[in-house]
């Protein structure tokens, strides 16, 4: 897994209390038990620290694809998501 | 009015300044040093100083997942709601959790988040606004936390009545055991006045002390030179059951709740009834709730904020109301304001005392005001005493009044 992946992972962890070790890219928001609430309070996280833009992830994705959302944000192609 | 049953206490749980847990808050209040000290959560603002919560890693204690939605406040009353009930012997995984009631007395609305908050909305970034951002601001939302982690499926209230909201919320829940409406109220007060908003709000209101630089000698209750109030946080639960039925299971009990009384000034919005009207109401209607007379009451732990007319107004009361001047001790000296849970704080600070009949040292009480010069005022080191009752005050903005009974066991 990609440093990108660690970071955002770390993320997650350290906003929602979800244990690392069960965060790889395959997985998504839903099999993390991540409420809707949660969801959102997470994609702010993501909007201050990289500036993906809001209402991108649904409880259906991946974590890869939040991780492309970053590595796109970061790009500044926020738009071209995977 | 003839007495009611007595409720038994057999369960405490405390998250105050001096610590966490029965021990490090007895041991707190007995070294009788105040918690105020400058914090970095409010550097640069008039009043940079509070009472918080020592070494509270909320993580620890409850686990990221479900401390990362809660606020402080919160957090401290789920981990106060849990010593407590298991402090009583309790089992929430076997007990019948319909007939268990939780009352928790919270003042305002928890500002922690505040600051965040507002600058999203104040740059129109609401896309970046919490989802939490309501949950965080409904003062019902501990209670339900409690209800949800205890499998408590039976009335789940929150009280509002400011700086009384604890002693009130104890005060409903005996109420509701012994309407039948229970048979184990899990009750209690939190609150935390740790943030830069209620800093800031009070200070406005000239409440807060403003000893900056000095802020271990800024609690001053009933000393001639208080100048307000210092802000404190925490929770204090307590675990009530109908004394017989409490018997009857064999539990360890700390003492009762004998007697309460509400009332209200019905007088100003934030500026307490000079005559101590309401108070002295407050305070004469739970001595007849319990059968007692005021020369039973063996010490009193005021209300005692450090503010100028609240103390004053206090003291006369307290003066009027018990002529064999019992002792009387003000322990926010030791732990500042808790505001909405400073009631429950102080009604099991009172329990502990009746318990080792010791009553705490009041902190920074160097001069006497001469307006509570009637007063036998515990100063230096604590007082052994030997009556079994205590009384205990709480008085909120708003004029909304509870004062509270108890008995050792």
């Amino acid at each position: 897994m990609s440093d990108l992946h660690d970071e955002v992972a770390q993320r997650l962890s350290d906003t929602l209390g979800i244990d690392k070790s069960i965060i790889t890219p395959d997985v998504t928001f839903v099999e993390l038990r991540i409420d809707s609430l949660a969801l959102v309070e997470f994609s702010v996280v993501l909007d201050e620290e990289y500036g993906v833009p809001p209402l991108e992830l649904t409880p259906d994705s991946t974590i890869g694809e939040a991780v492309a959302l970053v590595a796109a944000a970061r790009n500044g192609t926020a738009e071209a998501t995977s | 009015m003839s007495a009611r049953p007595a409720v038994a206490v057999t369960g405490l749980g405390l998250v105050s300044p001096l610590g966490t847990g029965l021990d490090a808050t007895w041991a707190g209040l007995l070294a009788g040093v105040s918690a105020a000290a400058t914090d970095s959560l409010l550097e640069g603002l008039p009043v940079d100083f509070c009472c918080a919560v020592p070494d509270f890693d909320a993580d620890a204690l409850l686990g990221r997942a479900l401390a990362w939605r809660l606020e402080p406040y919160a957090q401290m009353a789920l981990v106060a709601a849990r010593q407590a009930v298991a402090d009583a012997g309790l089992d929430p995984a076997s007990w019948d959790g319909a007939r268990v009631a939780v009352v928790l007395g919270v003042g305002g609305t928890s500002t922690r988040h505040f600051d965040k908050q507002f600058k999203q909305f104040a740059a129109e970034r609401h896309d970046r606004v919490s989802p939490l951002f309501i949950p965080r601001c409904l003062t019902n939302l501990a209670a339900g936390e409690i209800s949800g982690d205890l499998r408590a499926f039976g009335p789940s209230l929150s009280v509002s009545t400011a700086c009384a909201s604890g002693a009130t919320a104890i005060g409903l829940g005996r109420d509701l055991l012994l309407s039948g409406s229970c048979d184990i109220a899990v009750v209690g007060g939190a609150e935390s006045g740790r943030s830069r908003a209620t800093s800031v709000g009070f200070s406005r209101m000239g409440a807060l002390s403003t000893r900056v630089g000095a802020p271990a000698e800024a609690s001053r209750p009933f000393d001639a030179d208080r100048d307000g109030f210092v802000l404190g946080e925490g929770a204090g639960i307590l675990v009530l059951e109908r004394a017989d039925e409490a018997r009857a299971r064999g539990a360890r009990v700390h003492g009762h709740v004998a007697g309460f009384g509400a009332s209200a000034d019905a007088y100003h919005f934030t500026t307490p009834d000079p005559e101590g009207r309401g108070t002295e109401l407050a305070t004469r209607t739970a001595l007849a709730d319990a059968g007692m007379t005021a020369s039973d009451i063996g010490h009193v732990n005021a209300h005692g904020t450090a503010t100028q007319l609240g103390d004053e107004a206090e003291a006369a009361m307290l003066g009027r109301v018990f002529p064999h001047a019992p002792p009387v001790t003000a322990t926010k000296s030791l732990t500042g304001h808790a505001l909405g849970a400073s009631g429950a704080l102080e009604a099991a600070f009172t329990l502990l005392a009746l318990a080792h009949r010791r009553v705490p040292a009041t902190a920074n009480l160097d001069r006497v005001d001469a307006a509570a010069g009637e007063l036998d005022l515990v100063v230096d080191k604590p007082r052994d005493v030997t009556a079994g009752a205590a009384l205990s005050t709480s008085f909120g903005f708003g004029g909304q009044n509870a004062a509270l009974v108890l008995t050792a066991a």
